[in-house]
């Protein structure tokens, strides 16, 4: 079943800007997927879409089958959670409980559920024990999960996530992507994350999709959208590290990778070892 | 203190409300640098660094907001400038008696008086009818009725200012908030109130951020003119402005995002049982300013 599904959907802001132009996009219930794109490729508003909080010009955004219309935002809300990137525009509240009780006050249920919802999410987030701080007062690290634990008590079946691992030193980041992955294999959350760190999208994704200009210009797998290099240095992208060094050793050093490009530093463990090992039967 | 608008003297009531908005900014902005200055990281604790200061005697917020208001109401019906000398002297010995820094309160109060004195020195120009003396050189009249309540003006302003500075010292500002709604003040104010309190610190860090990229770039140095460097400080305002309202979409968007349509209050405040203890010591504390009223109005 398609969790996303977008038809032909376009998109201009009132001064008349095309900020998104005839996407077609479909996301599978349980996928990962990572949108990269340069800086004003349209994925904010590509994100924002799938929530209901902007309406398409032309097109429409199909949620779990369903497509997004005025009459029911509530229910698109409650199923589609959206991780906003800067997590200081999410955290209003006077306190950590307060503001991950939010979401689940305002879909109307019971005090008992709300305090459950709230538990429950601070502990995934592995937040419990600061219900009563000041969002003000958390660490930006801590910040993030807690804008993630927002979300996660509305129990989402889709998770879109703004640039998650933006202003992160890397063992937060890493801690955050564990997070995002324990979500979705032991809940099922559908990942949808906009990112520029390519580096860390073959760690999490099942799917790339790359937005330029409103438009999608690549989709598929990470081996698949990596191995088209030039086409994602065109548009101020880059390869991951890892791709990059074994692209370089081909070229240079006629170093062949086998059939499957390393993305991730497992991949080029793998690689090296087999190369080493090959090199030894020969000799 | 709203109320005080639609009685008496407005000017008063200008000053007042300036006053006590000042105090929040100015105050909140005072103690975040502090903090900053210490180095005392606000991610690395569990101080709230817009914590107040709390009443040692543990007077409930409630008694203390009231108490706060009627003497304001107090000052403003006052005509004797020497009387409002005694609200004065009151509040800054509650200051001493809660252990706040007597130089710090002073600091927050130097701001607000700025602008009281600046319209009080006015008055003597525009106000009354009995010309008392001649600006030499710029033939412009000096009238009595304008110097005396010039005088008032700045004593009344003063006596409400200096309570209200000490109220948002002695008081955190969710209990404050929290004393309000127990008082029936409609949760849109407070919930603007509340999300005000929040982003103050972050508009604070926004401001000191972009005014560090000036100066990085010389915007304010000896070698700029003064025009030039007031035209950074404007483009600094205008910034600000356009950032908070990029800001507010966001949150507003957050919101949304998360089910908010707009029908339900924002935050949830919450108050204990008032004791008789406070309820008394509330009283005494507005009988004693009914007193000091007819003293003033009555006696004087």
């Amino acid at each position: 079943m398609k969790a996303v599904e977008t038809i032909n959907l376009s998109y201009a802001y009132p001064d008349g800007t095309k900020a998104l132009d005839n996407v077609n996009f479909a996301v599978q219930k349980g996928e990962n997927i990572a949108i990269l794109g340069p800086n004003g490729a349209g994925k904010s508003t590509l994100l924002h879409q799938f929530n209901g909080l902007i309406t398409p010009t032309s097109g429409s955004v199909l949620v779990l089958g369903k497509e997004v219309n005025k009459q029911n935002l509530t229910e698109i809300r409650q199923r589609v959670g959206l991780v906003f990137q800067d997590p200081d525009d999410q955290l209003f509240a006077r306190t950590l409980g307060q503001d991950v009780a939010f979401g689940p006050t305002n879909l109307g249920l019971p005090k008992s559920e709300v305090e459950e919802r709230v538990k429950w999410a601070l502990e995934v987030t592995e937040l419990k024990g600061l219900e009563s701080k000041a969002p003000q007062n958390l660490s930006t690290g801590q910040k993030k999960r807690a804008a993630v634990a927002g979300v996660l008590a509305m129990k989402p079946e889709i998770m879109i996530l703004d640039e998650p691992m933006a202003n992160l030193d890397p063992r937060t980041a890493t801690k955050i992507l564990r997070l995002l992955l324990q979500l979705n294999k032991e809940l099922g959350i559908t990942l949808i994350i906009a990112t520029h760190d390519v580096d860390l999208v073959p760690l999490f994704a099942t799917k790339i999709c790359i937005l330029n200009k409103g438009k999608i210009i690549l989709e598929g797998t990470p081996e698949e959208v990596f191995s088209q290099a030039e086409t994602i240095r065109s548009l101020d992208l880059r390869l991951p590290r890892i791709t990059h060094l074994f692209e370089i050793l081909t070229k240079n050093n006629q170093v062949s990778a086998g059939e499957h490009i390393p993305l991730t530093i497992g991949d080029a463990r793998r690689e090296i070892m087999d190369l080493l090992e090959s090199k030894n039967h020969k000799s | 203190m709203m109320l005080e608008w639609l009685q008496g003297d407005p000017l008063v009531g200008i000053l007042t409300t300036i006053g006590f908005f000042a105090f929040l900014i100015i105050g909140r902005n005072m103690k975040l640098r502090r903090m900053r200055s210490k180095q005392a990281a606000i991610i690395a604790g569990n101080v709230n660094v817009f914590q107040n200061v709390p009443s040692p005697n543990g007077l409930d917020a409630r008694v203390k907001l009231i108490i706060a208001v009627a003497v304001i109401f107090g000052v403003v019906f006052m005509v004797h400038w020497q009387t409002t000398l005694v609200v004065l002297a009151a509040t800054i010995a509650l200051v001493f008696y809660s252990r706040i820094s007597l130089k710090t309160y002073l600091k927050r109060l130097l701001y607000p008086s700025c602008i009281i004195v600046l319209v009080a020195v006015v008055q003597p120009f525009t106000y009354g009818s009995t010309v008392s003396a001649i600006v030499p050189g710029l033939g412009l009249p000096v009238f009595q009725e304008g110097i005396t309540f010039g005088i008032l003006v700045f004593a009344r302003a003063l006596a409400a200012i200096s309570v209200l500075n000490l109220l948002v010292f002695v008081t955190p500002m969710e209990t404050l908030m929290d004393s309000l709604r127990w008082f029936r003040v409609p949760d849109v104010i407070l919930d603007t109130m509340m999300l005000m309190y929040r982003y103050i610190a972050i508009v604070s860090e926004e401001t000191s951020r972009m005014r560090k990229a000036q100066e990085s770039r010389l915007g304010y140095s000896k070698s700029v003119s003064i025009p030039r460097r007031l035209a950074n400080f404007g483009t600094l305002a205008g910034m600000l402005l356009t950032r908070s309202f990029d800001r507010a979409i966001k949150v507003g968007n957050a919101m949304i995002a998360r089910g908010y349509t707009g029908s339900s209050s924002l935050f949830t405040y919450t108050t204990g049982k008032l004791r008789y203890g406070d309820i008394i010591a509330g009283l005494t504390a507005i009988l004693t300013m009914v007193v000091l009223v007819v003293v003033d109005l009555f006696i004087l």
